[in-house]
């Protein structure tokens, strides 16, 4: 599906590269445009040619719609993990997972102050972690940000059972220590 | 028998397994308790077979305590909804499906 969204991607971005040009030469030449109405008016007079049109223009309408499908799509992972038993199936939506995430990153006790999680799906039946934080200035952040990864990993696969590949950290920001509460 | 019959048992078993917090009902639930109407057995969906009277599949929404192994949990919650309901009503369940909504640390959930 990947492979195929991306070969789509790129047929469309090319005829787009291509119209635009014509376009662009239509408008600043006079010449370019008579010609192409010439064209146009021509081809669409031949019937074998505007049966051809209509099926390339179709062909390049379903292309911007499944790419737009798809970039809807694929923010956020949709189909949560499901397991079954001979009772019935569980299945764990991502929001658990998600806050199970932030849970643990809270817990850490690294000097996050706030976080925001995301799951994504990965090969296999692995997930991804993707993680917002922002910080309070004391951190050490290179080794505290390599404790809340193997703690978050480990956290998703000790309570949820399901593989995890990858925690990415993302530090976006950082506030100054004096706002910090201490407990 | 009715669903909401057949949910409230549900419910109250789903309750009872341990590291469930709570159940996760969804926006047209709270529509209807915005209107007073009441809604039995919130964060449950009973389904009855269209061949079959006596049977049932049932689908839970729990949110679950932080801390827990989530499939243990949703093993017990479909142990014990499976057996309330069968004692209680008499239908026989054809399936329990968890589908874990949520989960909450302890001190921020209703314990």
């Amino acid at each position: 599906m990947n492979l195929f969204v991306r070969v789509a991607f790129i047929i469309l971005t090319f005829f787009l590269s291509v119209f635009s040009l014509i376009f662009l030469l239509m408008m600043i030449n006079n010449d370019i445009l008579s010609q192409m109405i010439v064209l146009v008016t021509y081809l669409r007079d031949q019937r074998t040619y505007q049966i051809v049109a209509i099926v390339f223009w179709l062909v390049v309408l379903v292309l911007c719609l499944a790419g737009m499908v798809y970039s809807i799509m694929s923010g956020r992972l949709r189909r949560s993990r499901i397991r079954s038993t001979d009772i019935g199936s569980i299945d764990i939506g991502v929001d658990a997972i998600e806050s199970i995430a932030l849970n643990s990153a809270k817990t850490a006790q690294c000097g996050i102050k706030t976080a925001k999680a995301k799951v994504f799906p990965s090969k296999g039946d692995k997930i991804n972690v993707q993680l917002n934080t922002v910080l309070y200035s004391d951190v050490e952040v290179p080794a505290m940000m390599a404790k809340v990864q193997d703690r978050i990993k480990k956290d998703i696969e000790r309570y949820t059972g399901i593989p995890v590949a990858r925690v990415q950290v993302r530090v976006s920001r950082v506030e100054p220590v004096s706002a910090r509460v201490e407990r | 028998m009715s669903r909401g019959f057949v949910a409230q048992y549900a419910a109250e078993a789903a309750l009872q397994a341990d590291g469930v917090s709570s159940l996760d009902t969804s926006g047209i639930v709270a529509l209807k308790e915005a209107f007073g109407v009441e809604h039995e057995g919130k964060g449950v969906k009973v389904v009855f077979r269209e061949d079959k009277d006596e049977a049932v599949s049932i689908t839970v929404y729990p949110i679950v305590i932080f801390g827990s192994n989530i499939p243990e949990v949703a093993w017990a919650i479909q142990e014990r909804v499976k057996a309330d309901v069968e004692k209680f009503t008499g239908l026989s369940v054809e399936s329990v499906h968890v589908h874990v909504k949520g989960v909450v640390s302890r001190e921020d959930g209703p314990a």
